[in-house]
């Protein structure tokens, strides 16, 4: 009924100033904040406790759950306590906070070369080293690989895509490590069977990266294939990948296995190489940091837990009219109101906006126009389903498919009345969700 | 003149069939329904709150009907209607206590620390979603009006960012406890004048740092009450109703005044 038109998806100003500027690491920061709960699942078990002299790479919370990770310290030193913190999502949660004492000393057996082979050994070195999925939403990598006996994989697509305007993390990854993205490509091809098809997706703006991967899998000689795609967002959105690659759309709710997909951020399968090669647990991410209300953008590898207070001082700190700090990217991330507040698994960016770039708009009547209808990627009515959450009528808006809203911020976007569209529709999201459990 | 004769017999004799089959059915398939349940229906007050717990007044006067519980009550009709329905149904229904929604908190825009300026939808709700609360004590009220948007019988008003419930008009639905992200309305009996305005669960330093009128946990109500009814856990005080008697005593020794009398507040206006 709705779907009238294929050219969805919006096309903001890309603003990649920092794709230039190699992985640096970052300095150790006098405070590690690692909260509990890193991405979706249940948050682990704290195994430490209060004055524990931890090593970098240490245990400190086990998985409570099947979907659920592991968290390991990021640095050697010791925790001070265990006390509510500000993750980046807003919410307070419970975090073990560590003194760092400078060292940097390894736990015993945690990054030498060790390399594991088979199918089991990698799937259990994922679960221990506590990988999630580093894109954005978090989920467990060990769940995602872990397909159901019936169902065959045929399509495994890598996500280098980078749709988010700013954020250059994967793609400076990309160019850095690209032989070491093959070798971790190879390992989740002996998880997922010897003839899965392999796709690298990556966006048409980033021409170096497309051209260092292909070069890279003809010395590798490997069987994995460079899909340029047309730079629009949500192209990095699982949902739109799968569309775009496989023609085939997934339905609300499905997971990609169902379509015989499996996805995996570059971020991800690099930490599966770290973590396959070298026994390395998940406890440093490449972060970029930019904005226009920043003094230097740079991207950096970071230790998990570093407060974005610790990365402002390196990049030379921010212009005083700093109106806004997003984690994540400008479309999709949070705005945050402290800069305490720590990187996490699934932080891909860390973004400072001045007042001058940071529009404040009025909200107008919509003039049905139907731009929303256009760009939505899961062609969903916006304006339509925006409207019967403020009215609180949720079960007409879950007729019209409420639940298949990826929240990517599209009609919002475009919206010339600059209505809250996406907001109204999280809020549905959110009260059916509460209402569901009831 | 034909024609008008004729349209007048065949719709006539149509009508006629169609009528009798409506007649036949009726009394074909007729299905008792107690006249009671309407005349109860209509005693009640009709708003569908469901303070009572169920879905609505009909579905409350179908279930009072058909089973005459005497434990069954519409926390909204109080006295009165116990009373009436009871001489109905000829059974004697039992009294409860009347119910009042307080709001646990009072930090507002002057005595607490906000945490960030937030643009967006104007609901509780939605400002959960995108931080944890409008102040930074994780307790506190969030002061975008969910509440008063739900509730019925317009008893809550916004005031300075906190909510505040007008306990003469408040019926003691619950309706807004059910939609309060926070957790920060909850039932107490009406006739109960005293409460802790506060469900702070930290340190009293750390409460102290985030809001000026939240409870530290110091213990001086526990101390001047001569009716041993307060108790301090987890740093917030908590008044047994089995023994408080509303002298006002705590209010008084309160150092954050987080224990409010609703009484004394109305004398000192």
């Amino acid at each position: 009924m709705f779907s009238c038109c294929n050219k969805s998806g919006i096309h903001p100003k890309s603003n990649k100033i920092t794709r230039g500027e190699p992985i640096e690491k970052a300095l150790l920061p006098k405070l590690i904040v690692l909260p509990l709960s890193q991405g979706i699942g249940a948050p682990p078990t704290c195994l430490v406790k209060p004055q524990d002299y931890v090593k970098k790479g240490t245990l400190i919370a086990e998985a409570s759950s099947f979907v659920s990770s592991n968290l390991h310290a990021s640095t050697s030193g010791t925790v001070l306590k265990i006390d509510r913190t500000i993750a980046p999502n807003g919410q307070y949660t419970q975090a073990i906070f560590i003194e760092p004492d400078g060292l940097d000393e390894w736990e015993e057996g945690k990054n030498v070369s060790s390399l594991v082979s088979t199918k089991e050994e990698i799937l259990q070195r994922i679960k221990e080293c506590g990988i999630i999925g580093m894109g954005g939403a978090g989920f467990p990598t060990h769940v995602k690989l872990n397909v159901p006996k019936d169902k065959k994989i045929q399509n495994l697509i890598i996500n280098g895509a980078e749709c988010e305007p700013y954020l250059t993390a994967d793609h400076r990854l990309m160019l850095e490590e690209s032989s070491n993205i093959i070798k971790g490509i190879e390992l989740l091809r002996v998880v997922l069977g010897k003839d899965v098809r392999v796709y690298l997706a990556i966006e048409k703006n980033k021409p170096d990266a497309i051209e260092v991967m292909r070069r890279t899998i003809k010395e590798e000689d490997a069987s994995i294939e460079v899909l340029p795609l047309e730079t629009r967002y949500p192209q990095g959105d699982e949902r739109t990948l799968i569309k775009t690659v496989t023609g085939k759309k997934l339905g609300a709710g499905k997971l990609p296995f169902e379509l015989g997909c499996v996805i995996q951020n570059v971020g991800t399968v690099f930490a599966i190489y770290e973590a396959c090669y070298f026994n390395k647990p998940l406890i440093e991410r490449v972060t970029t940091i930019s904005g226009p209300a920043i003094l230097k953008g740079k991207n950096k590898r970071v230790l998990l837990g570093t407060q974005f207070l610790d990365l402002l001082q390196e990049c030379g700190g921010m212009y005083s009219d700093v109106v806004q700090v997003i984690s994540g990217g400008p479309m999709m991330g949070k705005a945050e109101y402290t800069l305490e507040v720590p990187v996490i698994k699934t932080s891909s960016g860390v973004l400072f906006f001045d007042r001058a770039s940071f529009q404040n708009y009025d909200e107008h009547p919509c003039i049905n126009c139907g731009r929303c209808f256009e760009v939505c990627p899961q062609k969903l009515p916006p304006t339509v389903l925006a409207r019967l959450s403020s009215e609180y009528n949720f079960d007409q808006a879950v007729k019209l498919g409420l639940k298949s809203c990826i929240e990517c911020g599209c009609c919002s976007y475009i919206c010339p009345s600059k209505r809250e569209l996406v907001g109204w529709i999280r809020f549905g999201k959110n009260k059916v969700a509460k209402l569901g459990k009831k | 003149m034909n024609t008008v004769v004729l349209s007048v017999i065949f719709l006539g004799s149509v009508s006629l069939i169609l009528g009798v089959c409506i007649v036949l059915t009726s009394k074909l398939f007729k299905t008792y329904e107690n006249p009671l349940i309407q005349t109860v229906t209509k005693l009640l007050p009709g708003a569908n709150c469901g303070g009572c717990g169920r879905a609505g007044c009909a579905a409350f006067a179908k279930e009072l009907v058909e089973t005459r519980s005497t434990s069954m009550s519409c926390p909204v009709g109080g006295q009165a209607l116990r009373e009436q329905l009871g001489s109905i149904l000829g059974i004697k229904l039992q009294a409860v206590t009347a119910s009042v929604a307080r709001v646990l908190c009072q930090g507002n825009f002057n005595k607490s620390r906000m945490s960030g300026e937030y643009e967006g939808i104007r609901d509780c709700v939605a400002v959960k979603q995108a931080m944890h609360g409008s102040k930074l004590c994780p307790y506190s009220c969030i002061g975008y009006g969910t509440c008063k948007n739900t509730c019925k019988y317009g008893a809550i008003s916004i005031s300075n960012g906190v909510a505040i419930v007008d306990e003469n008009k408040c019926v003691g639905c619950g309706e807004c406890i059910k939609n309060c992200p926070m957790g920060c309305l909850v039932l107490l009996p009406k006739d109960q004048k005293t409460f802790v305005a506060c469900r702070s669960q930290d340190k009293g330093a750390i409460t102290r740092k985030l809001c000026q009128t939240g409870c530290i946990g110091c213990g001086k109500c526990s101390k001047v009450c001569e009716q041993g009814a307060i108790t301090v856990t987890n740093f917030v005080s908590k008044i047994d109703y089995s023994k408080c008697i509303s002298c006002g005593k705590c209010v008084e020794a309160c150092p954050t005044h987080c224990i409010v009398n609703t009484n004394l507040d109305n004398k000192n206006k």
